[in-house]
């Protein structure tokens, strides 16, 4: 009914404004624009760095613009008749973090709707501003902190959050939506990763980390109701689903879909072991292809104790399979298979990097009661439906 | 509408090359036609123009062209033969406007934004010298080839269906400030991408007609197209097609005897054939070239059209303008007679449910 309500109000102040939505085709700002076109037939401005990767807008009844949010300039045009401003946009370079469109970006987009005196600012941020603060359920009030130290993606999204509050205390009717991992068709870290992944390799994730996961049309709903109700300015809000549950449960619900791969969880210890010895055959890998590869290795390595060395050693490590494998690479031009050759065939498991294994580990649990009294969120979709649409969309996408 | 010139024909025993221009400079000029003329030394390319005379003067310069402008209406009466590469919704235009004073085009697909403006630029050729020819350059790929060959010699038996798939997430870096895929310029993937497929599919079969199509435009464009379609012998297949999905991109054949499919992305392009199970590479005979290349296959469209345009042969692969207004027809049918398709993950019903 809150929603109900909402859209209501939405629709009845988009009658006389245009939205902005920034970022918009992006994961979640295409899926939002789709909700403001086609559930709420806003008038949707949707602003793009990039036309040639917006196909997914251009199903839709709305206007695409072409801007970078770091463009002074584009944003003024932007803006041009929209009373209501929704910034999606965010994108991390970590060689220039304060160049990027999360820190540049939100700065810019904001002071130009501070300044064109929009009716309402809805700043997209994360979760991820709070940092690890281990087994605790956070809420809004926690301190702002980085989640590593060279976390440069939630120093971004602390700093834009900043950036708003600031302009919030000078009269910007912003309210910010901090949502935790969002999953859910289109998904690139993830939907499609872990599904890439476990379609022939096992993932390997920590015991005992939890995630909070929300499937990304709740996330599109809280921004709804964000937008429409007038208590939302000037306020944070984390947005979830509202149970927390184990990495290694959320990634089984993808092997349920059908993959190879299975996911599993290790100790600290396990995963070191995996990394090390990881790490050791893929420099014997790198070496025996050298070697197989190249005439004039081969040369030096008949006449190169050290060389004839590795080899054989590399040969001892490696399976008779990889072996061949990298020999059938070397003589190319040779007959194939006669039909053609499955994609099925499982190999190593995948060990994730340090800094998303220390995601991966987090213990904390987030508390979407804030959301709940002053917006009316509920999250409407379980991860049993999230999903089996998800499922959906992958078999379609043919990513299993 | 300019005065209409007339031109001596070109020679067919000259040697001099063939003078052409070509008219827009974006992205497909710069990777494709521009490099594929310096392979053909029957024609000499005397005219870049583009609105943004700026990236018309760097590429000029980086291929020795003598002139360039902002108007394509100055090269009238300086050139012999144009190529149209502009944004879709400008082609015919443009495209008419040359023909009228006797240039010859060759314009990139599509050659008009629907069927009217084909049927305009159709009837611009009937009272001119000038000829019209399309850029349907995947005609020239091996793998299309080789298919079109195999029909004809019966390699499966009679055809009872087929199946083909183009698809993959588009990611076309466009030069062009303006470039767009929306309604205003680019015209959806059925006007696009499925230009090429269509027009393919009727150089195996000949003319198709719809049975039944699916895509998925709400208010935009189409971002993904279904056709189920019939050949004259009445065969009937399906066409597949996607902006945003890594599909099959392959097309399968089903004959009597055996089932061929065959990979027109990979290179050299690829031939499974069931029935013997047989598996090959697919280019010509007497080719000593296996991997071919966009480039390559912008080149001998080139070539067959300076032979064309020069009446030296009449066009075997290099598609008509009669050709592209067919497939103009096919697309619209498919919008037409299409339902629309959207997901249950892009569905907003639940909004209204959860009134």
């Amino acid at each position: 009914m809150e929603l109900y309500r909402a859209g209501k109000a939405l629709r009845m102040r988009m009658e006389k404004a245009k939205i902005l939505v920034t970022g918009a085709n992006g994961f979640l700002g295409t899926r939002l624009v789709e909700f403001l076109a086609l559930a709420y037939r806003a008038d949707v401005r949707a602003l793009v760095r990039d036309l040639g990767r917006s196909v997914r807008l251009c199903r839709l009844p709305v206007e695409i613009l072409l801007g970078d949010v770091r463009d002074e300039r584009a944003i003024e045009r932007a803006l041009d008749g929209c009373s209501i401003v929704i910034h999606c946009a965010s994108g991390i370079d970590a060689t220039k973090p304060h160049a990027s469109s999360t820190f540049l970006g939100t700065e810019i987009v904001a002071r130009a709707a501070h300044l064109k005196k929009v009716q309402r600012f809805v700043h997209i941020s994360s979760a991820a501003v709070y940092g690890s603060p281990g087994e605790v359920e956070v809420n809004e009030s926690y301190p702002l902190r980085r989640r590593w130290k060279r976390d440069v993606y939630g120093a971004a999204k602390i700093a834009g959050e900043q950036f708003v509050h600031e302009l919030f205390l000078k009269g910007l009717c912003a309210t910010i939506i901090q949502p935790t991992i969002i999953y859910g068709p289109y998904s690139a870290e993830w939907s499609t990763h872990p599904l890439q992944v476990l379609k022939t390799n096992d993932y390997v994730l920590p015991k005992g980390g939890v995630l909070s996961p929300v499937y990304v049309d709740d996330v599109v709903r809280a921004i709804v109701l964000a937008a429409a109700k007038p208590e939302a300015v000037g306020n944070r809000y984390i947005v979830s689903s509202s149970d927390s549950i184990e990495w290694s449960y959320f990634y089984q619900a993808y092997t349920r879909m059908g993959t190879i791969g299975r996911a599993f969880a290790v100790t600290d210890d396990e995963y070191s072991r995996l990394v090390r010895q990881r790490k050791a055959k893929s420099n014997f890998a790198a070496l025996a292809r050298l070697v197989v590869e190249l005439p004039e290795i081969r040369k030096a390595a008949a006449a190169n104790s050290v060389l004839v060395w590795s080899y054989n050693l590399a040969k001892r490590c490696l399976s008779a399979e990889h072996l061949s494998q990298l020999r059938a690479g070397h003589l190319r031009g040779a007959s194939g298979p006669t039909s053609r050759p499955a994609e099925t065939e499982q190999s190593a498991a995948f060990l994730p990097g340090p800094g998303l294994w220390q995601l991966y580990k987090s213990p904390s649990r987030y508390s979407i009661e804030k959301a709940k009294r002053e917006l009316g969120y509920q999250a409407q979709i379980d991860l049993k439906m999230g999903m089996e649409l998800t499922a959906e969309w992958a078999r379609w996408s043919r990513l299993i | 509408m300019p005065a209409r010139q007339v031109f001596l024909p070109i020679s067919s025993t000259s040697d001099i090359p063939v003078r052409i221009a070509i008219v827009g400079c974006g992205s497909v000029v710069e990777r494709f036609h521009l490099p594929a003329s310096t392979f053909v030394p029957e024609l000499s390319v005397e005219f870049l123009v583009d609105r943004e005379l700026r990236r018309a003067t760097t590429l000029a310069a980086l291929y020795h062209v003598p002139n360039v402008a902002a108007d394509f209406r100055e090269i009238i009466g300086k050139v012999d033969a144009a190529i149209i590469a502009l944004p879709h919704n400008l082609n015919a235009e443009v495209s008419r406007e040359l023909l009228n004073t006797g240039i010859s085009v060759l314009v990139e697909k599509p050659m008009a934004f629907n069927i009217a403006e084909g049927q305009h630029l159709l009837a611009a050729t009937k009272h001119s010298r000038a000829l019209l020819n399309v850029g349907y350059t995947r005609r020239f790929g091996y793998g299309v080839q080789f298919i079109r060959r195999a029909l004809r010699e019966n390699l499966i038996g009679r055809i009872t269906g087929f199946s083909v798939e183009d698809g993959y997430p588009f990611d076309w870096k466009s030069a062009a400030s303006e470039f767009r895929l929306d309604k205003i310029g680019g015209g959806g993937v059925l006007l696009d991408l499925g230009s090429h497929v269509l027009d393919m599919v009727m150089f195996w079969f000949g003319a198709l007609t719809v049975q039944s199509a699916l895509h998925d435009s709400l208010g935009g464009v189409e971002v993904n197209a279904f056709a189920q379609l019939q050949t004259p012998l009445g065969v009937r297949g399906t066409v597949e097609l996607s902006w945003e999905r890594l599909l099959r991109n392959s097309a399968i054949i089903e004959g009597t005897t055996g089932r061929l499919e065959v990979e027109w992305y990979s290179n050299p392009a690829t031939a499974y054939l069931s029935g013997s199970m047989l598996r090959g590479t697919v280019a010509p005979e007497g080719s000593n070239q296996l991997v071919q290349t966009f480039d390559t296959m912008f080149v001998e469209q080139l070539r067959e059209w300076v032979r064309v345009i020069r009446g030296r042969s009449a066009a075997s692969v290099l598609a008509t303008g009669g050709d592209a207004a067919i497939v103009l027809e096919l697309v619209e049918a498919c919008r037409s007679q299409g339902k629309i398709w959207q997901p249950p993950w892009s569905s907003t019903e639940r909004e209204k449910l959860s009134e």
